[in-house]
């Protein structure tokens, strides 16, 4: 067991090792991609400041510097996974395409683990140092003291988001599986899917009424994944939604894993 | 231990649309669908260190059965046993022992040294470090590749590549090797040193070998056992010798006058002539034989004269021609 | 330029188009979510009483029709797809095949163009209306036929134009090695200045003028506004005038960038 868990971290170090080597000749792009999701953030933050500014700094009951922290924590969520899974989660369609699907499944390996941790992104990494220099600058504006066990389950939080959101983009591209004819931009169908149900995630809760909360939070729970971590530092939650938010991941998790062997089935009994 | 194929059947779905606008537009709401038979009753079973080559057309099937006998699709009737493993059940055990290598589609990491794609391996198949490096140092010397290891996979040439993939596939020393049109795409030069160091490695490692190939030098040089697959059927499954046995009971003769002789002058009772640029190959029947060879030296002063058994090729053409 | 080869090529990518039903279908389910979040975001805001003075005197229903058209355009004009396609032609070399052939390549995307965006309006223009149907009590529909002819002409500019702005970034392929993170900067923030966050109108003032001498806002804000007769017919003619002066700049742009790249592909030998 404790050699199995050892493999399989080596494996996830090897290929952070030959992402970082693959990246680093190509600082360019490395810079580009900086500058331009920065720039993205940006956006964001325009625009509920624009709004703010209009209704007398206070954006439906949500200061500037709380504002702030929403986007921090925004970025923190959304940087973290581009890192980690994006670039995996999406390729499971160019994987069939180009049949190097067939050489994960031959592997002695869990075939799941190798398609979801292969590429590690180091550029969209650096967005976290933004997040943290956000999130950490208006809290301290907002005047909140330092705490750690707050910090700490601060961070599982948002580690249990970009889960989230890891499993809402897999199970999307599960769908990849039932649609064979995936053709070189079919395959952005899971990728907009996804961004169309994060929309609803990047937003204050405050903008929906509070029937829409209640679904978004416990329904549809899109809601857990940055309005969560966000309240829990500098308004207040209740200690049942942090307790859903991990029991829907676990659920989640499962029934993504049931989609996926099906998937596999289907595979399985067609081919190119 | 052996490989064994009983009555595998494989059946796809496929949607058909009909043509033109008209076709597409109906086909937005409703696609008929059509049943393609692409490996038809199926059977045959390899014993280990057998070396086997199939041949087919495009589409004739050949894909397929490898894919199901490396547990990538399963068949849709009949049933596969590879070492005592159920192939579709993807078990541990089971492909720890297989090895594919696709011709035109590759498992290394392109931007990095086909090494750190070696290291991988070891750690995915886990191989002890101390044999790791013993096969590593063995494969890359075999195949005279050892001072490129360190070179990134995308600056290596396609025949350099298809070396790198090679050795991948063995370093865990797996049992049986499918390999699916291994030199395709490669030069010359390039494809003999991989048939000799298959046919080499083989007779050395006892390894099993499934090939499939367009080329038939491939298939000469590494394998001894052929099957041929057309259409999804198995047409002909025996050894090299024995099919061109089967088939040859024609003498092939190659032949090329000084002076120029018009066809029509050749003896009658020849099978089959066929002129070329620079003579004439005829097929002879073999109890036509002597006579026929006597008329043909007495007709004229000869530049060149070639006389053999039918070659593979020729029995190819012969089974696909005949079919 | 012969008619008869391009009718030709847009029969064939008639039925391309067709293949690709899912993807239309998804276009308008994905369409729907922002436009949720902006409609909540707004009955929220004017819910708790902020005044139409603070948001440039738009009022609820200006300001959620403007929200629900600005989305429906927004799909409609922006084929998300063709960048991605000029992209993988450029990389695999499909383009080749032009530089032989007596078809232009930038005509031939204007073919596939036309087709992509009648089917587009085929298959979605009943749920656009379904939308507008939800909310025709708050939906401020105009009557005057002289405005609908207005708009008509304001949306094939927006087409156009976004199609020359498009097409023009993903020739920026010839010279980097990758483009997705280009695309997706340059679709958002040429989303954002055309007004698909949020309505030009919230601005200041010396923000508002700059941008409408970009070709941006024409792709979304222009034609919406003069639905919902923001402008009088005297900023009709000056800006349309600036749309109209902005197309042939990007034709000759896109013309210069062309050959330019052409040159670095058949010198480069991609």
């Amino acid at each position: 067991m404790i050699k199995s868990i050892k493999k399989y971290l080596t494996i996830y170090y090897m290929f952070v090792r030959s992402c970082l080597i693959k990246e680093m000749e190509r600082r360019g792009n490395f810079l580009l991609m900086s500058v331009t999701t920065t720039f993205l953030n940006l956006y964001f933050l325009f625009y509920y400041l624009v709004l703010a500014d209009r209704m007398s700094n206070n954006f439906l009951g949500w200061s500037k510097n709380e504002l702030l922290f929403f986007l921090g924590t925004e970025i923190l969520c959304h940087s973290t996974f581009m890192a980690t899974c994006f670039y995996n989660v999406f390729t499971l369609p160019d994987h069939v395409r180009t049949g190097s699907f067939d050489f994960l499944l031959i592997k002695p390996v869990n075939t799941r683990f190798l398609l979801s941790t292969r590429n590690f992104n180091f550029s969209t990494f650096s967005q976290i140092l933004f997040g943290i220099a956000l999130t950490t600058y208006s809290y301290i504006k907002l005047g909140f003291k330092f705490s750690l066990a707050k910090l700490l389950l601060f961070i599982i939080l948002i580690l249990n988001s970009v889960m989230i959101m890891y499993l809402i983009g897999f199970t999307l591209m599960c769908l990849a599986f039932y649609f064979t004819k995936i053709s070189s931009y079919g395959s952005v169908l899971p990728y907009r899917g996804f961004f169309a149900i994060y929309w609803f995630a990047r937003r204050p809760e405050n903008i929906f009424s509070s029937h829409v909360i209640q679904l978004l939070t416990y329904i549809c729970p899109v809601l857990l994944i940055v309005n969560l971590p966000c309240k829990w530092m500098i308004r207040s939650t209740s200690p049942k939604t942090i307790i859903w938010a991990f029991v829907f991941s676990i659920l989640f998790f499962a029934l993504s894993h049931i989609l996926w062997k099906k998937g596999l089935q289907k595979y399985e009994s067609a081919s190119s | 231990m052996q490989i064994k194929v009983e009555k595998v059947v494989k059946d796809y779905k496929i949607n058909s649309k009909e043509r033109g606008l008209r076709g597409s537009v109906k086909g937005l709401f409703s696609r008929e669908k059509k049943t393609i038979r692409a490996v038809n009753n199926i059977s045959f079973s390899i014993e280990e260190g057998e070396c086997v080559g199939f041949i087919g057309g495009n589409g004739a099937g050949k894909t397929t059965t490898i894919k199901m006998l490396s547990g990538l699709i399963y068949p849709s009737m009949g049933s596969i046993d590879v070492f005592n493993y159920n192939p579709a059940e993807r078990k541990k055990g089971f492909k720890k022992q297989i090895s594919l290598v696709m011709g035109n589609k590759s498992q290394l990491w392109w931007d990095l040294s086909a090494y750190e794609s070696f290291n991988l391996q070891r750690v995915l198949y886990d191989i002890p470090k101390a044999d790791f490096k013993k096969r590593m140092d063995m494969l890359t010397d075999s195949l005279n590749v050892a001072t490129l290891i360190e070179k990134p996979v995308r600056n290596l040439s396609l025949g350099e590549r298809m070396k790198m993939e090679l050795i991948v596939s063995l370093l865990y020393n797996p049992r049986v090797l499918f390999l699916d049109e291994p030199t395709i795409g490669l030069d010359l030069n390039s494809q003999k040193n991989i048939r000799k160091f298959l046919h080499e490695f083989n007779q050395e490692y006892n390894t099993t070998i499934l090939m499939t190939s367009h080329y038939l030098e491939d298939i000469e040089s590494v394998c001894d056992r052929l099957m041929f697959i057309q259409k999804g059927k198995l047409i002909h499954d025996g050894s090299k010798d024995e099919i061109i046995q089967k088939f040859s009971q024609d003498v092939r003769v190659f032949i090329r006058y000084k002076s120029n002789i018009d066809i029509k002058d050749l003896p009658n009772g020849i099978k089959s002539i066929k002129p070329m640029d620079d003579g004439f190959e005829l097929h002879i029947n073999k109890e036509e034989y002597n006579g026929i060879i006597r008329m043909l030296l007495n007709m004229g002063d000869i530049d060149k004269i070639d006389i053999g058994g039918m070659s593979l090729e020729h029995v190819v053409e012969k089974i696909y021609g005949g079919e | 330029m012969q008619i008869s080869k391009y009718v030709s090529i847009m029969k064939v990518s008639m039925q391309d188009n067709l293949e690709y039903r899912f993807n239309f279908f998804t276009t308008f389910i994905f369409m729907i979510a922002p436009l949720a979040v902006h409609i909540c975001l707004w009955s929220t805001v004017y819910g708790v009483g902020v005044s139409k003075e603070n948001l440039s005197n738009y009022s609820y229903q200006m300001m959620l029709t403007y929200t629900i058209l600005g989305h429906c355009l927004d799909k409609f004009t922006g084929d998300v797809n063709l960048q991605l396609r000029v992209s993988s032609e450029i990389r695999d070399g499909v383009i080749s095949k032009y530089l032989l052939l007596p078809v232009s390549y930038f005509n031939t995307n204007v073919s596939y163009l036309i087709t992509n965006r009648l089917v587009y309006f085929v298959t979605l223009i009943v749920p656009y209306l379904a939308v507008i149907f939800c909310f025709r009590s708050q939906f401020m529909f105009n009557t005057e036929p002289l405005y609908y002819l207005v708009f008509i002409v304001a949306i094939l500019m927006a087409i156009f134009i976004s199609f020359m702005v498009n097409h023009l970034i993903a020739l920026a392929t010839f010279w980097l090695k990758d483009v997705t993170s280009l695309y997706v900067f340059t679709q958002s923030t040429f989303s954002f200045l055309a007004g698909g966050y949020f309505t030009l109108d919230l601005l200041p003032a010396w923000a508002f003028n700059l941008l409408m001498h970009t070709p941006f806002p024409y792709i979304l804000y222009f034609p919406v506004a003069i639905y919902m007769k923001k402008m009088n017919p005297g900023q009709i003619q000056h800006y349309g005038l600036i749309a109209c002066i902005w197309i042939v700049i990007l034709l000759v742009l896109n013309a210069i960038v062309w050959k330019r790249g052409v040159k670095r592909y058949s010198a480069d030998g991609m």
